[in-house]
């Protein structure tokens, strides 16, 4: 079941809330939150049953492994193994769902004799589901997890607001919440904004977003060569497309967690307006950059510093990063990082590539910083070089687009060679109509000037929740930074604006279609 | 050295730029890199060990001292 369709809107949604936070208004909180989590498992069994009983196996495996790292002692022995053993079984259904194909081909293609591998459906959300127990897990290990509810574990891995596509979410930022007495609980305050963010995202995701998926599909998906101009409008079309259907997708699921009093992590801050590499990946898919960050980056780059400081070999010189100790504290830990974060977006060696690109940028965004302290050019921003820096980026960002789209590293080569002038400058005039076009220039500079959802809502969202759900790291995304400066309140005006467009996305609803993210 | 002095000289900056305050979302030199840095320098200088979450959890010169705190050091 998606967010954006008719049985979801006036079927799931409305039973379950009535019933749920009926349940919790006549004083039967215990039995809300289980009719919460049995509703959420409904969900993930709406679109294929037998999903339910992976779903169930992969929540009930690690409760046994977590139950039993949080009550053991942490001298005790055989505790680490047991920790890496959850890891590596979880990592291990992961490697089976989703790349077992994709490894059979490869090594089929090796031996040049063809092999037939199972065929598997992926459950869905897999790759959020799992990253999720093992972050649980390793918490669970260095002692962060003092107890651990049945009740309340069901719920963080269930609750079907997050559960396909994330926000990913902490155990420390969601647990306390479900464990607290304003979740599970009708707020009359909370609705509102609840409602505002569902809607805004719903615009993003149906209005916005789907308008686009046929005509990047009639690029992206055709095999003939296209012109400069045609590869340009098709990847500049899908990174908006992407952005704002997985944008829509985060602010909804924030605004259905809030219907349910629960505060859900932003997800996105608006990455096409980011100033470097480094500045959009703290902007784009932030619970997966904080992940990543978290428990690969963060572990390497430490190790590897720790052992310099150990050996007493340099790190700086003259106040300056040494070449030696930027490869292996930067580079390498960089680059390992943005591999996984592409290859966790698909199996195929095109998302391998598109997070090697990244990483690439990264690092070269970091050796720019380098270079500049010794260089003694660390000048103060002017409006000129932040826009320059803003273009560069952008164009950055989107010239790795095609590998995030196409189907094989050929096909996104193709396409790239074009956006450079390749397959000449004038082969192909535009490939879509005019009025398409002047969608997209629309949607581009809207992208560029409006302020993001969390902007208008979050003096809102942090009125109607309590300090306990906020989260670490959105101090930064509450500022009206943006021109024009657009804040929502419980006016009779918003609520005529929110009415129309959710009037104007309900007729939309007759084409449903599923959200990018649920590939992965 | 005291730990405003540790912080100003990872990120390049002036002590007195420096407050409880200065952190991940407010100063544009802490990135995750110049975070891995900056705890590998203060274990150093402090001989202490922090764990990979007390790392991950750390948002600011205020939370970093706390912690020292809680370890027996005064920065």
């Amino acid at each position: 079941m998606v967010f954006a369709s008719y049985a979801f809107a006036f079927g799931f949604l409305p039973i379950v809330l009535s019933v749920v936070l009926g349940t919790s208004a006549i004083g039967h909180r215990t039995a809300a939150k289980l009719l919460l989590f049995i509703a959420s498992l409904v969900f993930y069994a709406w679109w294929n049953p037998p999903y339910l009983a992976f779903l169930l196996a992969i929540l009930a495996f690690n409760y046994v492994i977590v139950s039993w790292l949080v009550t053991t002692p942490p001298n005790k022995r055989f505790r680490r193994a047991v920790m890496i053993g959850g890891v590596v079984a979880n990592i291990a259904t992961l490697l089976y769902f989703k790349y077992w194909t994709f490894l059979v081909g490869q090594v089929g293609a090796v031996l040049h004799e063809p092999l037939e591998p199972l065929a598997l459906a992926m459950p869905l959300g897999i790759s959020f589901i799992v990253f999720q127990k093992i972050a649980l897990l390793v918490d669970a290990y260095s002692g962060q997890i003092k107890r651990l509810g049945i009740l309340e574990y069901g719920l963080f891995v269930s609750f079907f607001p997050q559960l396909i596509s994330g926000p990913i979410v902490h155990h420390r930022e969601v647990i306390p919440q479900f464990e607290s007495e304003n979740s599970v609980r009708y707020s009359a305050t909370g609705v509102p904004v609840a409602i505002a963010f569902v809607v805004i995202g719903a615009f993003k995701k149906v209005v916005i977003a789907d308008s686009f998926s046929s005509h990047v599909a009639a690029i992206f998906d055709s095999q003939s060569q296209v012109g400069f101009i045609a590869a340009w409008e098709a990847t500049v079309s899908y990174t908006l497309q992407v952005y704002f259907d997985f944008s829509g997708y985060s602010d909804m699921a924030i605004g259905l967690g809030l219907l349910f009093g629960v505060r859900l992590p932003f997800n996105f801050n608006s990455p096409l307006k980011a100033t470097s590499p480094i500045d959009y990946w703290g902007r784009w898919h932030i619970t997966l950059t904080r992940f990543l960050t978290a428990y690969i980056y963060n572990p390497l780059a430490l190790r590897a510093t720790r052992r310099r400081v150990a050996l007493r070999l340099p790190i700086k010189r003259s106040g300056v990063m040494t070449p030696a100790a930027f490869a292996a504290l930067l580079a390498l830990p960089t680059f390992v990082t943005m591999f996984v974060a592409g290859a966790w977006h698909g199996a195929g060696y095109q998302f391998m590539v598109f997070g090697v690109l990244h990483g690439v940028y990264l690092v070269a965004n970091h050796g720019w910083r380098v270079l500049r302290t010794r260089e003694h050019l660390d000048l103060a921003p002017s409006t000129a070089s932040v826009a320059a820096c803003r273009a560069a980026t952008l164009v950055a960002v989107i010239l790795a687009i095609p590998f995030f789209r196409a189907e094989s590293v050929s096909g996104a080569w193709s396409i790239v060679s074009s956006m450079l002038g390749v397959h000449g400058l004038s082969a192909g005039a535009s490939a879509f109509e005019r009025s398409f076009v002047f969608l997209i220039v629309a949607v581009f500079i809207a992208s560029q000037v409006l302020p993001n959802t969390q902007e208008v809502l979050h003096d809102a969202l942090e009125r109607v929740t309590s300090p306990l759900a906020k989260h670490p790291g959105e101090t930064s995304i509450s500022r009206g930074r943006s021109w024009p400066r657009i804040v929502w309140r419980p006016t009779i005006w918003w609520a005529c604006a929110l009415g129309a467009v959710a009037w104007y996305v309900i007729l939309h609803l007759a084409r449903p279609s599923e959200f990018l993210y649920f590939q992965f | 050295m005291p730990l405003n002095d540790l912080v100003s000289q990872e990120l390049r900056d002036k002590p007195a730029n420096i407050t409880d305050e200065t952190g991940r979302q407010t100063h544009r030199r802490w990135d995750s890199f110049a975070h891995v840095q900056l705890m590998v320098a203060v274990e150093d200088q402090y001989s202490v060990k922090f764990s990979n979450s007390e790392i991950e959890q750390i948002q600011n010169v205020g939370q970093l001292r706390a912690l020292l705190r809680d370890k027996g050091v005064v920065a």
